[in-house]
């Protein structure tokens, strides 16, 4: 585990090769050393929180992106992404729903709480790489994010 | 007080008395002697007076008595027994005699007894004769029966000619009757065998026709023949054999018709029983198919959703290894890697196909004026430059606007028109067509290419799921593609079908309903 510091991308993905994926696309761009890795939903929220085992955490550091998967175990995206869009103090993270599913229900949902961004997991690793490289090159470099 | 006097002269009185009794009684005896001479006389008289007369009598009823006989003979024609009249003629005479002789007997008896018992006999006799020639049929004059027997020889001519004329009569009604019976029955049963449609059974129709017919000229001849002979017997035959025969074949009618009703019955029966059931067994199964519809569509959907994953981490770590360590594989090292990463991109590509067509059924469709020329046009630049060729090879004609999803629209042209790339890309000289043509509902768009085509022997494998006429390695593919655009179409209320020759190209083409005019 990495310091929890200066951390800027939460990574929130149950699967660990799509998660070792992900990191090796951001560390293409030069993003890995501001990402963090939690593999479900109430790890997320404890993150986000600075609760659980994330306690320690100062609040004051900001995420400037949450990446977040939709099917996992405990609490899944759908239910971060709603606890994190009706939290005042959270609402103003950018979310991106990076997921397999690209069933409408799915997206429709997806927006009707807020996220900002939708994007399905593409098969062919040199899709997913570039899908990967856009999301880290657009919300942490181009966007202008809340600071604290 | 009586005196001797007194009692001589009683005796003398006694005496006297006495004397006189005698003589009064020998007056008394004389007289009564006379009285019966007399009344012995008058008795003779008179039993000859009334022997006379009562013979008279007797005599003269005996002469009403034969009068009345031969009047009542007279009367009787029928009687044909000669002998018994005879009998009767010689009892009779004989009766007469025996009564003449009791009569004579009678005379001399005079005895009023005798005579009352000959006069009881003789009525008793009369009546009994009178009773036998009551019972008795005898003619005794032979004028009044022959006159009888002329009269009833008459009388028989007149009624067998009546029966003659009767006859012929009645085999005139009898034969119009039978016709217009048999007429009718035959109306009737032509009636009920053209009301038999349900049925169908022509060749139980034809035969009862031809039955009918049979029986209808066999009937024909036997009234006519029995009309020629006029015979009473042959009459009652015929009309009999007429009756039985219209009979006979009423039952077989009514026997063929609840025969052919029941039969019938049961046909709809059993067909109303078998439709019921399929209805029933369409229903289950379309219940079914849906259920088993949705439930492979989920099915499908989660197994491309779930089978991305682990596709995606093995060309993911493919990728890693050739980045991270290519330089330490050999050639072969790398040409197999090469294969993993080529084999696990088809299945990505499988599987996203798999998925896209798993969302066509679940996709609400839009409806909307759809112009396909245009639609088409975009999309054969599209797919060209896509192919690396500058100009369109396409010749596309005016096409009718359709109704239907544009989105989901541009994706058949999208697949039609690839493929009529795809497979006339190994031609020189590719030519490539679209138009349309139209019937009284539907709009029909045709793309035609002159590539390779396939045999019309596997065509209901074309617009399966993965199914393919060609080899990948010779045309890329997933077989998906077409079926995406049966799906398409099918969801359109549409059709599509192809025509084409293995080398000599294929013909594609679906009919959409007409853009209604609102």
């Amino acid at each position: 585990m990495k310091a929890i510091e200066n951390v800027e991308v939460l990574l929130v993905e149950d699967s660990p090769h799509d998660a070792e994926m992900t990191m090796r696309a951001l560390k293409k761009g030069n993003f890995l050393n501001k990402l963090y890795w939690v593999q479900d939903g109430v790890e997320a929220l404890d993150f986000v929180h600075c609760t659980g085992v994330y306690a320690e955490r100062e609040p004051e550091h900001r995420l400037k992106l949450m990446i977040l998967d939709l099917k996992m175990p405990r609490l899944d995206g759908l239910d971060v992404l709603r606890e994190m869009k009706s939290d005042e103090r959270t609402r103003s993270i950018p979310i991106v729903i990076m997921t397999s599913s690209n069933q409408d229900r799915d997206i429709m949902e997806s927006y009707r709480l807020g996220v900002n961004g939708y994007v399905t997991k593409p098969v062919q690793f040199a899709a997913f790489t570039e899908a990967v490289a856009c999301i880290g090159m657009y919300w942490l470099l181009v966007n202008e994010s809340r600071t604290s | 007080m009586r005196s001797p006097d007194d009692d001589r002269s009683a005796a003398e009185v006694k005496h006297l008395l006495a004397q006189r009794d005698d003589v009064a009684r020998g007056q008394a005896l004389v007289e009564l002697a006379r009285t019966d001479a007399e009344l012995e006389k008058r008795l003779a008289e008179r039993t000859i007076e009334r022997d006379d007369v009562a013979r008279d009598d007797a005599l003269v009823e005996l002469a009403r008595t034969d009068a009345e006989l031969e009047k009542r003979l007279a009367e009787r024609t029928i009687e044909r027994d000669d002998v018994a009249r005879d009998d009767a003629v010689a009892e009779l005479a004989r009766t007469k005699a025996e009564l003449k002789k009791l009569l004579a007997l009678r005379t001399i008896e005079r005895d009023d007894v005798a005579r009352d018992e000959a006069l009881t006999e003789l009525a008793r006799t009369n009546a009994e004769l009178k009773q036998r020639l009551a019972q008795r049929t005898i003619e005794r004059d032979d004028v009044a029966r022959d006159d009888a027997l002329a009269e009833l020889a008459r009388t028989n001519a007149e009624l067998k000619q009546r029966l003659a004329e009767r006859t012929i009569e009645r085999d005139d009604i009898a034969r119009d009757d039978a016709l217009t019976e048999l007429s009718r029955t035959n109306a009737e049963l032509k009636q009920r065998l053209a009301e038999r449609t349900i049925e169908r059974d022509d060749v139980a129709r034809d035969d009862a026709l031809t039955e009918l017919a049979r029986t209808n000229a066999e009937l024909k001849q036997r009234l006519a023949e029995r009309t020629i002979e006029r015979d009473d017997v042959a009459r009652d035959d015929a009309l009999t054999e007429l009756a039985r025969t219209n009979a006979e074949l009423k039952q077989r009618l009514a026997e063929r018709t609840i025969e052919r009703d029941s039969v019938a019955r049961d046909k709809a029966a059993a067909e109303l029983e078998r439709t019921n059931t399929a209805e029933a067994q369409l229903r289950t199964h379309t219940a079914e198919l849906m259920a088993l519809n949705g439930e492979l569509e989920s099915f499908s959907y989660s197994v491309s959703h779930d089978l991305r994953a682990p596709v995606r981490a093995v060309l993911g770590y493919t990728v890693a290894i050739e980045e991270d360590y290519g330089g330490v594989l050999d050639q072969e090292g790398r040409r197999l890697l090469t294969v993993v990463q080529r084999e696990a991109s088809r299945m990505g590509v499988l599987i996203d196909d798999l998925l896209s067509f798993s969302r066509l059924g679940r996709q609400p469709m839009l409806s909307a004026t759809v112009d396909m020329r245009t639609l088409a046009n975009e999309v054969a630049a599209e797919q060209a430059l896509a192919m690396g060729q500058r100009h369109t090879p396409f010749q596309i004609a005016n096409l009718p606007f359709a109704r239907g999803d544009r989105v989901l629209l541009r994706q058949v042209w999208i697949n039609l028109i690839s493929n009529a790339l795809k497979y006339s890309g190994k031609v020189t000289d590719p030519e490539l067509h679209i138009w349309a043509t139209e019937d009284k509902e539907r709009t029909i768009y045709h793309i035609r290419d002159n590539g390779v085509g396939f045999d019309m022997a596997y065509a209901d494998k074309l617009f399966g799921v993965f199914q393919r006429l060609h080899r990948s390695d010779e045309f890329p593919g997933t077989g998906v593609g077409l079926a995406i655009v049966h799906r398409i179409i099918q969801r359109h209320g549409g059709e599509i079908w192809a025509v084409a020759k293995l080398g000599e190209g294929a013909t594609f083409s679906f009919a959409l309903l007409k853009e209604s005019p609102t």
